[in-house]
């Protein structure tokens, strides 16, 4: 079997990573050096644990590409063209339903004020029935309906329900017994 | 109960009583337009975040109010303080962490991220109970022992929960010609575990000990605080033995920079009557955890904050 | 007062402390109800894809203390209902490891690795029975090491390991793990420093967090819950999500598993397990009883070892039932023996026993320490007492476990009917749903996104995730145990190399490595 150039990719990029960080990242973001000397004691630095993770980063990689070139047996890696077409269309879902989670309840809010309904911002009301629930639900929804749908590669009426039923039951799973528990988006209110 | 502690407590429930009748008036005419975020600067499940907990469930069943604890660690209370520093000023968010995340852990870093100013401090809600602890079975009665033993030779390994106490350890031996082998660990439970296993000899520990010290197990060798230790009343202070620094540190409540004036009292007034009623939860555990409640809210608050960073600007400079 | 005094009060006050139903004419005390409804509680949340027994004991921890307060009678009432979470859900853990190949924990990874195939060949209630003989037979083992040895055996272990042991024991521990997981060494060990590179981030010493790019988002360093679940759960919802999809394009239909296989647990079986539960129960036992260091390492040698042991027709990770019950008996023989070093010296080696000691310093009453198994004339000591109740509702949850656990686990099988394309989205949200619920904030959805997709791009390159968590959990406790070697010895550059016990780890860890690289690359 021939060696598989997804090793070697990996094991390349995993050693310019860690180059990178020992010649940039960590004399640039940590405070105290590998050893310090200070109330004439020595002690351990917070650079020395990244330092000596990276070095060894920078050996294994090297000894991967070796035994991956020398034995030739083949990694098994399966990452090809479908799989980010999957994982492109999967990430628009995510996306679309979190994106609705966070936002849906502040517009309902803005949308009622706007109309003359002076019911309060949604920070005030992110703890009131209906609204504390309007995100969660569409945004778990449509993560729950959309991410089956792929996946099937058809929206059925039952994939819908499916997601309406989820997004309720977890709903309640989480938000009536524990009064102090938040569902998204509440907490970032 | 010994007249001091007698006398203590008396003046502490008269202050506190005094606090609250003074907010009593504040706290009817302030009331939160929406629910409270409370954001708890100590991991989940330690005595610390049990007290605010505590004095949340009290203040939703007492005043009716909607209180939402949740933790946010990190970095001695900054990772906090930076979170709450941007948020909304209209009492809706609120955090509690300890005095030095306003005081040392602040200075001790180039950029910190936040002021002493980006902040309104409410009111503290209780005290640490800072002490140099070691096991009873090492036979020593005071520090003075164990500087004794290190000075005749013996390694002596302190262990030591933060940079501030270990800086107060190095004025120790600087002042006696000793030389500590200083460990730092990740909080008080980790340094008395450690004690607890041998594999350090003393250490700090700022009110856990208690439980220990009161079953014979363990030993206050010396108070961090500024006034002797509510348990071990015969050991000396820092101060006692000649070194200007304050080892303890407070509960505080704070909120953003600029809340409204009729927030910071009823907040700080409601906590008070909380604490101070001695038939709730959360009295009755910072009674036990923390040797009762110690309330210091206003300019005597901000007076407090202001001390403590001269006191750590001459400690660091001592240190240097 | 002698011991079997202390024992005897502590039976009788599990057994009649206010009782609060009668049932046939026997009073039900609070501590065994709380017991039972831990138990049960702990069974449902192992086996919900994505929730552990740790996450359950953090959500309820408050609200038990709320319910009893503070005073020493809470202490026997809320720590079985602890205990009784932390049985169930290592019971339930194996069900969706099992089922779905989503463990719950990382100490039921190693379930997946045969389990899963098990269920595959249509073996899933097989897998299931397995798993709950095993794990019901490496608990009982346990209790019974705790109940007769535990006030000398920690104590004797902690002489024996100071800051250097204890750095050169996670070194092994990670040595071990990486080697022996998965197919390339060198892949596991890359895994491995790349977890403990991420757990560096945000943490250290210092006032300023190191490597944070100077974001509020990292200053805290990466929330454990995030970066765990999110390789461990949403990196597998991920993967079969995807493969499903690919098998709908190939073929426009998903398969489900048959359940046509033998799905009986025979003598035959039993026989065939036995010497691995026993020999994973020794080895949870003993991992269990040192100090710091957790079931699933404890999971993880229970499996290599079996691995080693086994000579069947079946090999391991192709649905090996030997392979579940190594693994089951491991980890469920951590539990018990944990105990001992939590309640002599108050140090915890598990998530669980963490919050076992945050109940005891919670509630006054029960100081973990040395003194909980000191004997006084003429007194009774009500720490051992409070002990030996534990140690009884610890035997009591364990009689659950063999009785009506086994039945109450498979049928929550059921799970098993509801088509996989459809339960994992549903396992995503519930995942995101409680790391919010214990983070809230949306950034914590977004962190642990993105380390499914880490989990995800792992599993698809075929490195193993599990040196990965692991090294993420023990990295901060390893540099830790530096510093602090380094500090107590007063600098010394050696300081590994201190003592015959610290070389002893460190040679074998490098050992292992070099064993495993030469084995693997002959094939």
């Amino acid at each position: 079997m021939r060696f598989d150039p997804r090793s070697l990719g990996v094991a390349a990029a995993v050693a310019a990573f860690a180059l990178l960080t020992l010649g940039i990242w960590i004399p640039a973001d940590v405070e105290s050096g590998v050893v310090e000397t200070f109330r004439r004691r020595t002690v351990i630095g917070d650079a020395m644990a990244p330092t000596v993770v990276a070095i060894g980063m920078v050996g294994a990689a090297a000894l991967l590409a070796a035994s991956e070139i020398l034995n030739r047996r083949g990694s098994g890696a399966t990452l090809d063209r479908h799989s980010l077409a999957f994982i492109a269309r999967f990430a628009a879902v995510i996306a679309v339903g979190l994106a609705l989670m966070s936002h849906t309840g502040p517009l309902v809010v803005d949308a009622i004020n706007a109309l003359g309904g002076a019911i309060g911002t949604y920070r005030e009301l992110r703890d009131t029935v209906p609204y504390k629930y309007l995100g969660y639900l569409l945004g778990g929804t449509v993560l729950v309906g959309g991410a089956i749908a792929v996946v099937e590669q058809r929206l059925t009426r039952g994939v819908a329900l499916t997601g309406v039923v989820a997004a309720l039951v977890l709903t309640g799973l989480y938000d009536l017994p524990f009064d102090d528990l938040l569902l998204p988006p509440n907490g970032d209110q | 109960m010994t007249f001091e502690s007698f006398r203590s407590c008396a003046v502490a429930a008269g202050m506190a009583g005094a606090l609250a009748l003074s907010a009593g008036s504040a706290a009817a005419a302030w009331k939160p337009s929406g629910p409270i975020n409370l954001m708890i600067a100590f991991a989940a499940g330690g005595g610390a975040d049990t007290q605010a907990r505590l004095i949340a469930t009290e203040l939703e069943k007492t005043k009716g109010w909607k209180i939402i604890p949740q933790n946010v660690t990190g970095k001695g209370g900054a990772v906090m303080a930076r979170k709450l520093k941007s948020q909304p000023n209209d009492g809706l968010t609120i955090g509690i962490a300890v005095t030095e995340t306003f005081g040392y852990n602040m200075l001790a870093v180039k950029k910190a991220g936040y002021s002493a100013d980006d902040f309104t401090y409410v009111t503290t809600t209780a005290g640490s109970q800072m002490g140099i602890v070691a096991k009873t079975s090492r036979g020593w009665k005071s520090i003075q022992d164990v500087i004794a033993a290190a000075k005749g030779g013996a390694t002596v390994k302190l262990g030591a929960m933060s940079a501030k106490l270990a800086d107060i350890a190095y004025t120790i031996e600087q002042k006696y010609g000793v030389k500590f082998n200083t460990v730092v660990f990740r909080g008080g439970r980790k340094v008395l575990n450690a004690i607890t296993a041998g594999d350090v000899d003393v250490g700090w520990v700022a009110g856990i000990q208690a439980k220990g010290v009161r079953a014979g197990d363990l030993v206050n060798l010396m108070s961090g605080e500024t006034t002797r230790l509510k348990i071990s009343p015969d050991v000396p202070t820092l101060g006692e033995l000649g070194i200007p620094y304050d080892a303890g540190a407070k509960f505080l409540i704070v909120a953003p920079k600029g809340i409204p004036a009729d927030a910071r009292k009823g907040i700080a007034g409601a906590v008070a009557s909380v604490l101070t009623d001695k038939s709730t939860k959360a009295a009755q555990f910072v009674q036990r955890a923390f040797g009762g409640p110690q309330l210091i809210s206003g300019t005597a608050l901000e007076k407090l904050i202001s001390d403590g960073i001269a006191g750590s600007k001459k400690l660091m400079m001592a240190t240097k | 007062m002698g011991v079997l005094d202390h024992v005897w009060l502590g039976v009788v006050t599990v057994f009649t402390q206010a009782p609060v139903a009668t049932v046939f004419g026997l009073p039900i005390s609070i501590v065994v109800l709380m017991v039972v409804l831990g138990f049960l509680g702990g069974i449902v949340v192992g086996a919900t894809p994505g929730l552990g027994g740790p996450f359950a004991m953090a959500i309820s921890l408050p609200i038990l203390i709320t319910i009893f307060g503070f005073n020493p009678d809470a202490l026997l009432p809320v720590l079985g209902f602890l205990i009784g979470i932390m049985k169930g859900a290592t019971v339930g853990g194996a069900v969706p490891a099992i089922l779905f190949n989503t463990p719950g924990t990382p100490d039921s990874l190693m379930t997946t690795l045969d389990g899963f195939p098990m269920t595959r060949k249509g073996e899933a209630g097989k897998a299931l029975r397995i798993a709950h003989f095993s794990s019901a037979s490496g608990d009982t083992f346990s209790d019974l090491v705790l109940f007769t040895c535990a006030p000398f055996l920690a104590i004797t272990v902690e002489v024996y390991l100071d800051f250097p042991e204890k750095a050169a024991l996670i070194v092994l521990s990670l040595a071990f793990i990486s080697a022996v997981v998965g197919d390339s060494v060198w892949k596991g060990i890359l895994a491995a420093l790349f977890g403990m590179f991420v757990a560096f981030i945000g943490t250290g010493e210092d006032h300023h967090p190191r490597l944070s790019l100077g974001t509020d988002a990292l200053a805290g360093g990466l929330p454990l819950i995030s970066v765990v679940l999110g390789v461990l759960i949403l990196g597998e919802v991920f993967a079969a999500l995807e493969d499903m999809w690919r098998e709908k394009r190939a073929t426009d239909s998903i398969s489900t598993p048959p359940a046509t296989g033998d799905n009986r647990l025979r003598l035959r079986d039993i026989r065939r397990i036995l010497p691995f539960v026993g020999m994973s129960a020794g080895i949870g036992t003993m991992v269990g009883a040192l100090p710091g260091i957790g079931s699933t390492l404890a999971a993880t040698l229970g499996y290599a070892t079996g691995r080693r042991l086994h000579k069947g027709d079946v090999p391991f990770g192709e649905g090996a039932p030997q392979g579940v019950a190594a693994t089951e008996a491991a980890n469920s023989a951590v539990a018990g023996a944990n105990l001992i070093p939590v309640l002599s010296l108050g140090i915890p080696g598990n998530v669980a026993a963490v919050f076992i000691i945050l109940a005891t310093e919670t509630i006054s009453g029960f100081n973990p320490g040395p003194a909980v198994f000191r004997l006084t004339p003429d007194q009774i000591n009500s720490e051992m007492v409070v002990a030996f109740g534990l140690f009884t509702a610890m035997v009591f949850a364990n009689l659950l476990n063999w009785t009506v656990g086994g039945v109450f686990m498979r049928s929550m099988g059921i799970m098993v009917r509801i088509p996989k394309q459809r339960l994992l989205p549903i396992v995503l949200l519930l995942t995101l749903t409680a790391i919010y619920a214990q983070r809230p904030e949306m950034l914590s959805i977004y962190v642990t996104l993105f380390f499914g997709l880490v989990g995800y791009l792992m599993r698809r390159l075929r490195f193993s995730v599990l040196p990965f968590v692991i090294a993420f959990i023990l990295a901060n406790n390893l540099e830790d145990a530096v510093r602090q070697a380094f500090s107590a010895t007063g600098a010394d550059p050696w300081f590994l190399f201190s003592s015959p016990i610290s070389i002893g780890f460190m040679a074998l860890a490098v050992l292992v490595v070099v064993f495993f690289a030469r084995g693997r690359g002959g094939q």
